[in-house]
């Protein structure tokens, strides 16, 4: 379930489909957070285009790309809510 | 070769670095639209203006920090050469592929910048100024469409790039990095200092390890990097740089995302998915095995026989050639291999729908589909990658493996593509299903490919569990854009697979069905049999050895262990073999001749449904190709290519003896008292070993040391290893 509270920050894998967020910080291992942060989850926004039927593997748009990680992954990038989700 | 100059092309994956590569080179390396098709450095020597050239394709990068085999090629590749370097770049995501200039900048490397996707950019209504990015960064800016290759050679040998200073470079603390090391410690990565403080700034590995820091150097390391979060910081300064660049060089007239689009809602959908990709497959196997493959084959053999075959034949008989001559000619070699080219037209049908696949897009989104399926044994979601190049051909869908980041995962995925029906195996459910089940073998067909899968899966998921677990592994997938596919690519990559089976054919293939024909024709004495007489041949002698081993499977028969144990070479040769030993003398109708000599008992290869069934299955599944065993040894290593091949043929051998027991009724009981009493023995045996390593570390509590601490003791208390 997402977080209530507009300013907290919350592992982006509870985030909900369709619904844009602000990229906060990466919380993770050396190797997984290195390479997060060359495919640009730094300083911008991120929206989960989706999720695969048990929520293991999610689309992401970023930076103007789309790109699918495991939840593991999505689970280290720490994001605030932002806009309204797009139904 | 020292006097050529190096001229490299790296860049993110999926940019078209290879389609660059074999545009200049002439080359037909393979290419697709998914993330990592090329696993390894590919190289061409060119001549240019008197000078020689080494063109050189580097696998995809995201940045100079390795994090897969092949990344890791790249980045010790980049680290040693003077070669020019040709950044390649999609216009569409330039913002995250200049991450990887900059790093290369850093690097000191001076690249050339080669804009692949111009036009669709255009598309998506964003305009580049090249000459301001050019400016910016200091490289030269070379966009790649609609420039000749001999323009694209002139632009990429003269590299006017000059090192221009990275402002954000100055918020980092390189020169403290620096100099904490020693002179000879900066002269291990080529002198390439700002890369290396970035990287140890980053807390790059490979590079930690290449400088060997002392323990007082790692300390004071320590201490700088303990001041502020490095990597975050890096990549902070590198993408607003990248954004400051863009700003100036960018117009966007409408925002639109890449590789984004209303379909996906429907591809992607988990109820819809996995009907989408069967309907595809269902629609390639019926154009490929039944309607349009099966007429275009049919008419291959026609011009075959009526133009090659029978004028050669008519020609050798009126010029009253020894028997054993014509003979060799009719059955050996047009027999054994004429026949055998026939299946080109359902070749190229075949790799034509896999090549629409590739250039589609398609391949990433099964591949997020699948992520959680193939999860569940022991695999990645790109493992569904290998699965369908293995439907072409295994050799090179192995080598697809190298693109999973878990190390087990790759040895699984490798195994499963044995498992998987090439187009090699093809003739062989044509000719003997086509006999005995006729217009419906394409329902045949379709289930051997499925009992491929199913069976390749429960395998990898054996090994899962027991010896190859896999840990939690990166899953890292970029979405292309839908393509249109490139028709000059498919007649290519259709061309090079026909030429390469056509010379398999006429090298390797006939050889063997050469070989093959005078060990059936010749005594070990080397005395030539004619017609009617056996028992005494070479083949059949070996053969007959072979047939005890089959006979269980209801394979019993010395033609049929010959004819498996040729396919080992190529699995063409299992129904060339065949037919030598049939003696199918001509094309015409090569596969209902060859197929009705299965039914007619005068024939020495004889099948009924059932074990034409159980053949078709134990060639499915019994060993790869030693070309694939070849290149699995070099992928997953000497051993896992050994547990493969035996696991293979001990699966191929278990599934047929128990589906030919089952139906056939034949010794049955037998079989099931004998295989108890294996299993009875094999646990018995299980049993002992098991108790006899408990003995060893555990307590018996039989000694008088046993009332305090022996060894077995605290081994088991587990306070002493």
């Amino acid at each position: 379930m997402e977080i209530a509270n507009k300013d907290a920050t919350f592992p982006l894998d509870s985030g909900e489909e369709g619904r844009e967020y602000k990229i906060n910080s990466i919380s993770a291992p050396i190797k997984i957070k290195r390479r997060l942060l060359e495919l640009g989850f730094v300083d911008c926004n991120v929206k989960i285009l989706k999720k695969s039927v048990k929520n293991g593997v999610f689309l992401l748009e970023i930076r103007n790309y789309v790109l699918a990680l495991k939840k593991k992954e999505v689970a280290c990038i720490f994001v605030q809510r932002r806009g309204q989700a797009n139904e | 070769m020292n006097n050529s100059t190096d001229i490299v092309f790296v860049g993110n994956p999926n940019v078209g670095k290879t389609t660059l590569f074999n545009k200049i080179t002439n080359s037909f390396e393979h290419v697709g639209n998914w993330h990592g098709v090329t696993v390894e450095k590919k190289n061409k020597m060119l001549e240019y203006d008197g000078q020689q050239y080494n063109f050189i394709d580097l696998p995809g990068l995201y940045s100079t920090t390795s994090y897969s085999f092949e990344e890791q090629v790249s980045i010790d590749y980049l680290i040693s050469t003077k070669g020019i370097i040709v950044n390649v770049c999609d216009a569409n995501v330039l913002e995250r592929n200049l991450l990887l200039t900059l790093e290369l900048l850093e690097f000191g490397a001076k690249p050339i910048l080669a804009i692949n996707f111009s036009n669709e950019v255009k598309k998506r209504k964003i305009n580049y100024n090249y000459s301001i990015l050019s400016q910016m960064l200091g490289c030269k800016v070379t966009v790649c469409e609609g420039v000749s290759k001999q323009g694209l050679i002139s632009e990429f040998i003269q590299n006017n790039s000059k090192e221009v200073p990275l402002p954000y470079l100055k918020k980092l603390p390189i020169s403290d990095v620096l100099s904490i090391l020693t002179p000879s410690q900066l002269t291990i990565l080529n002198n390439r200092k700002i890369f290396i403080a970035t990287k140890l700034l980053e807390q790059d590995e490979f590079v930690e390890n290449s400088l060997q820091l002392s323990q007082k150097q790692q300390g004071l390391l320590t201490k700088i990097t303990s001041k502020a979060d490095y990597p975050t910081l890096i990549a902070r300064l590198r993408f607003e740089y990248i954004k400051h660049i863009l700003d100036r060089c960018r117009k966007v007239e409408k925002e639109t995302t890449y590789g984004k689009f209303a379909i996906d809602k429907i591809i992607l959908n988990k109820y819809l998915c996995l009907p989408i990709f069967l309907g595809i497959m269902f629609l390639i196997f019926n154009l490929t095995f039944s309607s349009v493959g099966v007429w275009l084959s049919d008419l291959l053999k026609n011009f075959i026989d009526t133009f090659i075959g029978l004028p050669i034949s008519n020609f050798l008989i009126k010029i009253n050639t020894p028997n054993w001559v014509v003979g060799l000619f009719s059955q050996g070699i047009i027999g054994g291999v004429g026949g055998l080219l026939s299946f080109i037209p359902q070749i190229v049908l075949l790799f034509f729908f896999l090549s629409l696949l590739e250039d589609s897009g398609y391949m990433s989104r099964l591949a997020f589909s699948f992520e959680e399926i193939f999860h569940k044994f022991g695999l990645s979601g790109k493992s569904i990658f290998t699965v369908l190049m293995s439907f072409g051909c295994t050799t090179t869908a192995v080598l697809t493996s190298r693109n999973l980041e878990d190390k087990n995962a790759k040895i699984k995925t490798a195994m499963l593509s044995s498992y998987m029906s090439c187009s090699a195996k093809l003739p062989i459910y044509a000719v003997i299903g086509g006999a005995f089940f006729g217009k419906g073998n394409i329902v045949i067909i379709a289930g051997l490919y499925l009992l491929g899968i199913v069976v390749g899966l429960i395998v990898a998921s054996f090994f899962n569990k027991k010896i190859l677990k896999s840990g939690e592994y990166s899953f890292v997938l970029e979405f292309p854009p839908y393509r249109f596919p490139d028709f000059r690519r498919i007649v290519s990559v259709i061309y090079q697979n026909c030429k390469m089976f056509v010379t398999k054919v006429a090298t390797i293939l006939l050889s063997f069905s050469i070989i093959v024909w005078i060990m059936q024709n010749f005594t070990f004495k080397f005395e030539y049999i004619p017609n009617g007489r056996s028992g005494a041949s070479i083949l059949e002698i070996i053969g007959g050895y072979l047939s005890y081993i089959l006979r269980p499977i209801g394979l019993g028969n010395w033609g049929i262990a010959v004819s498996l144990l040729v396919g080992i070479m190529a699995k063409e040769m299992v129904v060339g073999t065949m037919a030598i030993i049939n003696k199918i003398p001509t094309t015409t109708d090569f596969d209902t001749t060859l197929g009705s000599s299965f039914l007619t008992s005068g024939f020495t290869i004889g099948f009924t449904p059932l074990t034409a069934i159980i053949m078709m299955i134990f060639s499915l599944l019994y060993m790869p190709c030693i070309s694939t065993m070849a290149v699995m040894k070099k992928e997953i290593g000497r051993k896992w290519t050994y547990v493969a091949c035996l696991t293979q043929l001990t699966v191929a051998y278990g599934i047929c003896f128990v589906i030919y027991n089952l139906f056939s009724g034949k010794l049955l009981a037998q079989y099931i008292i004998g295989f108890g009493v294996i299993c009875l023995v094999v646990s018995l045996f299980a049993w002992l070993w098991k108790r006899r390593k408990l003995d060893k570390t555990m307590c018996s509590g039989c000694c008088i040391y046993c009332q305090s601490n022996c060894d077995r003791h605290l081994v088991k208390s587990g306070t002493k290893i």
